[in-house]
């Protein structure tokens, strides 16, 4: 639930699209992916590419060796984000994607990157001779990957430890706790083995590490996440001090990612100590398999804590801003939609990441993973894209992810045209600057004393 | 590099509120101020455009125009009253009312440096512990039953208020009345006998403070702008101040002995348990230091020469002498002056006296008045009547100083065409400028006492309302029967 960001699936893991699907009564070919960005997003999740040897200065990504060995955070963070080594890329119509190198021998991808003098392009190459026709490229953008990963803060703390950084984001992980972590309550999916200990990153070497990435890399949004924590504060207490104190030096917005508070209160705290973006992220809406799956949450929060909460906090943060996952493959898609409608009446955004296995934790072998049909995520994503237009929610707030197909880009499944720059500026296709945010929240807060205060007593 | 954090549970939730109204309702009420003052420095600046009403010269039309400004402000309490002020000063020489050095000098007016003086000498006071000693004194000396604690605290804040600021009773004497309230277990809301405590403290405070030129800066600035726009021909000396008011202080106070005594049945037997906290309070301050004993050395003798050489010598040089006297023996340090000296009145002062010479230079307020009140056929104490009722309504919802401030330049004017004694009239507009019984923002002590949580809004306007009629009688009985006896009305 926390500790990550947004799941993506093992290369060549699950089922890649099958040349054949049909996609709104067309036939969904590689031609087809290959001009839908939405589509290739996808793919390039699950197939990863293939990289021409000098197309690229392999110096370039980060070398396998320095995230392999820094040990404890980046083990997850491998994980999380897709084995060792892989590349952010962005595609037509500024959709990013990670996309994993694929294994030349192992996994070969049919998606091959190229380089000549008019910049990058992906071209649809099967390797052992399978391509049928010549299909023409896709102009893509490569990022160059953050310097974060090399780099040390000055009191030695590989930077990679701290976190990762994907698309326009810089997610966090200062206290790498979660009491359920290694106990009957860890939820099923989770891939975090570190056990939680007491200490915490210093308010510093965060501090330092945001200052790195923003020197090399242009990111407008950090993402702190904490796990289950005693108390009844759902983590605020704890991640205040580094909230503040990033709001104190960083014009940037700042999203956290936790476990529900007992108590509303501090919710409002959340707010006030500078969280743009708020992630209560039930995973599963079935309540049957919330509770098998997700113990810890289930049995300590109960599943309509998390609603309740999420919708509190819809009232406090702005449109759009609070956020809940609910991870596709789960549970049945009939479920998943039933858990977008009932967000969304909430106010709340659904992002839907899709599930990806891990070793050791192959959920299909217990039958709590369910392959989908690809057509049936397609549906998916294009009912999730329907859905937040009909209420009006803004899609803002979760752009730019290479990891997660946001509800934005549900358009490319549904045949929606991109809006238009007036649309997207007016329409709140357009993530609130830290500037407004903040004045809202300026506007918005108050903190008791001042009301006593202003009382005049 | 790594910090630890506690794991026991948190359950204190913090105090945050959030505004969840629409964005264009908080926008409105958090830039309504803002709205405000732009909509009144527009009108200010189309006014300055237009030309003077007829019998009105240029500099006296923008003088109005400056004052209405000034008294706009001061009553929206938009901006603080002392940069009101300022902004005032600043713009006289601007609009070309007055050159600059004129405008700056009325800044130095006697009134500004007494009340500096007497700040200086509340702050050595306070500093040493002496008002905190007489204070516990006086309630384990007399107040050893309900009633007579009640009547202690309503007496002692009277007097200490004639000696120095009401404010400063007020604040060292609450938490004396909260620590008793608290001894005796009186609950919040429910207890008759804590409201009755917590009356007799602001109403002793506010009556007291009527009494001298010490208890407030009200008259200081009242007679800075006597003796400004009399061009010192006229002024009131700290005795002259007493004997004029005497009467409504003695009537007031007999007014709130009766309303505590009858209003307000105590409903407990003994205060012996608050006896004994004030014992163990005053065994821990241990022996009489001798600064205390210096401190009240000097403000007895400080008091004594303002009462009889007070007209000769300067109240204002007697206050800063004084106050120098604290600084000689060591008794007090800057930082005491810096922690107690309101300089935001100092300021506001400046300002108003500075607005009331040029409203009085450039004969904007012979022409206020004579617009207001040509036709007047009423005689001259039902005028002071009625502008004394104004400065009582007035009270209520803003700073008694700048009460005084609007009202003087006018009244003054008024005085002299009614063959009124200027000083006279002073008093009709100073004192009830301090009733403020009613609105717990109107005063310092009112707004203390009210946050002891005691008594409701309701309780505190119902009981003021009443104050302010004693106060009105009292009045009607200075200018129509007291008043008469020194001669010239
Ligand atoms: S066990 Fe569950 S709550 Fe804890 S970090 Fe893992 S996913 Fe999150």
């Amino acid at each position: 639930m926390m500790l990550r960001p947004y799941f993506v699936a093992e290369s060549a893991a699950m089922a890649s699209i099958p040349p054949g699907i049909v996609e709104n009564g067309a036939e969904c070919t590689p031609r087809t992916i290959l001009s839908n960005p939405g589509f290739l997003k996808l793919e390039l999740m699950r197939r990863g590419i293939r990289v021409e040897q000098d197309c690229l200065d392999p110096a370039a990504f980060a070398p396998q060796g320095s995230r392999a060995s820094t040990g404890g955070l980046s083990a997850h963070a491998r994980n999380m984000f897709g084995n060792a080594t892989d590349v952010d890329l962005i595609l037509p119509e500024g959709t990013w994607v990670t996309a994993p190198l694929s294994n030349h021998f192992t996994h070969p991808s049919p998606y091959l990157l190229r380089r000549n003098d008019s910049g990058c392009w992906l071209h649809w190459d099967p390797p052992f001779g399978q391509q049928a026709e010549v299909i023409p490229p896709v102009c893509v953008q490569v990022v160059p990957p953050a310097a974060f990963y090399t780099r040390t803060t000055s009191t030695g703390l590989p930077l990679a430890r701290l976190g990762t950084v994907h698309g326009s984001y810089l997610a966090l992980s200062p206290i790498a706790q979660c009491s359920f972590v290694g106990t009957d309550d860890q939820c099923h999916f989770c891939s975090l083995t570190t056990k939680a200990t007491d200490e915490l990153v210093a308010v510093d070497d965060i501090l330092e590490a945001i200052r790195i990435v923003r020197d090399t890399t242009k990111i407008d949004m950090v993402y702190l996440s904490v796990g289950h924590l005693s108390g009844s504060d759902g983590g605020v207490r704890a991640l205040e001090p580094y909230i503040r104190a990033i709001k104190k030096h960083f014009d940037i917005l700042v999203a956290m990612d936790a476990l529900p508070p007992e108590h509303n209160a501090w919710i409002d705290r959340t707010y006030a100590m500078g969280v743009d973006s708020l992630s209560y992220n039930l995973e599963i809406f079935d309540p049957w398999r919330f509770d098998q799956i997700c113990p810890g949450p289930s049995r300590r929060i109960g599943r309509q804590r998390f609603l309740d909460a999420l919708e509190y906090a819809a009232t406090v943060l702005p449109a759009g801003a609070v956020i809940c996952h609910l991870i596709v493959g789960l549970e049945s898609p009939e479920s998943t939609c039933n858990g977008i409608d009932a967000l969304l009446t909430r106010k709340v955004m659904p992002v839907l990441p899709i599930f990806r296995p891990f070793r050791g934790r192959d959920m299909r072998e217990t039958d709590e993973a369910i392959e989908l049909e690809t057509q049936q995520i397609f549906d998916l994503y294009g009912y999730l894209y329907k859905k937040v237009r009909q209420h009006k929610l803004p899609m803002s707030w979760v752009q730019n992810i290479s990891v997660v197909t946001t509800p934005a880009e549900g358009r490319f499944f549904v045949g929606a045209k991109r809006p238009g720059l007036l649309q997207r500026l007016v329409g709140g296709e357009r993530r609130p600057s830290v500037m407004l945010s903040d004045w809202r929240r300026a506007l918005r807060v108050k903190e008791v004393d001042d009301s006593l205060k202003s009382s005049g007593l | 590099m790594t910090q630890t954090i506690s794991n026991q549970p948190i359950t204190a939730v913090p105090k945050v509120i959030i505004d969840r109204r629409p964005m264009w309702l908080i926008l409105m009420s958090r830039f309504r101020p803002l709205l405000f003052v732009a909509a009144l420095f527009a009108a200010f600046f189309f006014a300055l455009q237009l030309d003077p009403p007829s019998g009105l010269n240029i500099a006296a039309w923008r003088t109005l125009c400056l004052f209405g400004l000034t008294v706009s402000l001061w009553i929206s309490g938009i901006v603080p009253l002392a940069i009101t002020s300022l902004l005032c000063i600043a713009l006289i020489p601007l609009l070309g009312i007055l050159n600059a050095s004129q405008a700056y000098a009325y800044f130095g007016n006697k009134a500004v440096f007494f009340i500096l003086g007497a700040f200086i000498l509340g702050a050595a006071i306070v500093g040493c512990g002496l008002s905190t000693r007489m204070t516990i004194i006086a309630l384990r000396r007399f107040g050893k039953t309900p009633r007579k604690l009640v009547l202690t605290v309503y007496l002692f804040t009277a007097i200490a208020s004639c000696l120095m600021s009401e404010h400063a009773v007020a604040a060292m004497t609450f938490p004396i009345v909260w620590q008793i309230t608290h001894a005796l277990k009186l609950r919040r809301g429910h207890s008759v006998y804590g409201k009755s405590l917590y009356f007799a403290l602001a109403w002793g405070c506010i009556i007291g403070g009527t009494t001298t030129i010490l208890g407030g800066a009200r008259g200081p600035l009242a007679i800075g702008i006597l003796e400004e726009i009399t061009k010192g021909q006229y002024t009131i000396s700290f005795l002259q101040y007493v004997i004029y008011d005497l009467p409504l202080v003695i009537l007031l106070m007999f007014f709130g002995w009766l309303i505590l005594r009858f209003g307000y049945p105590p409903e407990i037997k003994s205060v012996d348990v608050a006896i004994e906290e004030l014992e163990t309070k005053i065994h821990a301050m241990g022996k009489w230091s001798l600064s205390e004993r210096l401190v009240l050395i000097i403000m007895a003798l400080t008091i004594l020469t303002w009462i009889f050489a007070g007209e000769k010598l300067g109240l204002a040089n007697i206050a800063i002498i004084s106050a120098a006297a604290m600084f000689m023996f060591n008794l007090i340090t800057w930082k005491d002056v810096e922690e107690n000296v309101n300089w935001g009145v100092l300021l506001m002062f400046g300002g108003a006296i500075t607005l009331g010479g040029a409203m009085s230079d450039t004969k904007a307020a012979l022409w206020i008045t004579q617009s207001i009140f040509g036709d007047w056929q009423g005689s001259a104490q039902t005028l002071m009547l009625m502008l004394g009722v104004v400065s009582l309504v007035l009270t209520e919802f803003m700073s008694n100083s700048a009460v005084i401030a609007i009202l003087m330049p006018p009244a003054l004017t008024l005085a002299k065409d009614y063959g009124i004694d200027p000083r006279l009239m002073t008093m009709a507009i100073v004192l009830p400028s301090n009733f403020a019984f009613m609105m717990p923002m109107a005063t310092p002590a009112t707004a203390m006492a009210y946050s002891s949580g005691f008594f409701t809004m309701r309780e505190a306007m119902t009981a003021g309302m009443k104050f302010n009629l004693a106060g009105f009688v009292a009045l009607l009985f200075l200018i129509y029967v007291y008043w008469p006896l020194f001669g010239q009305m």
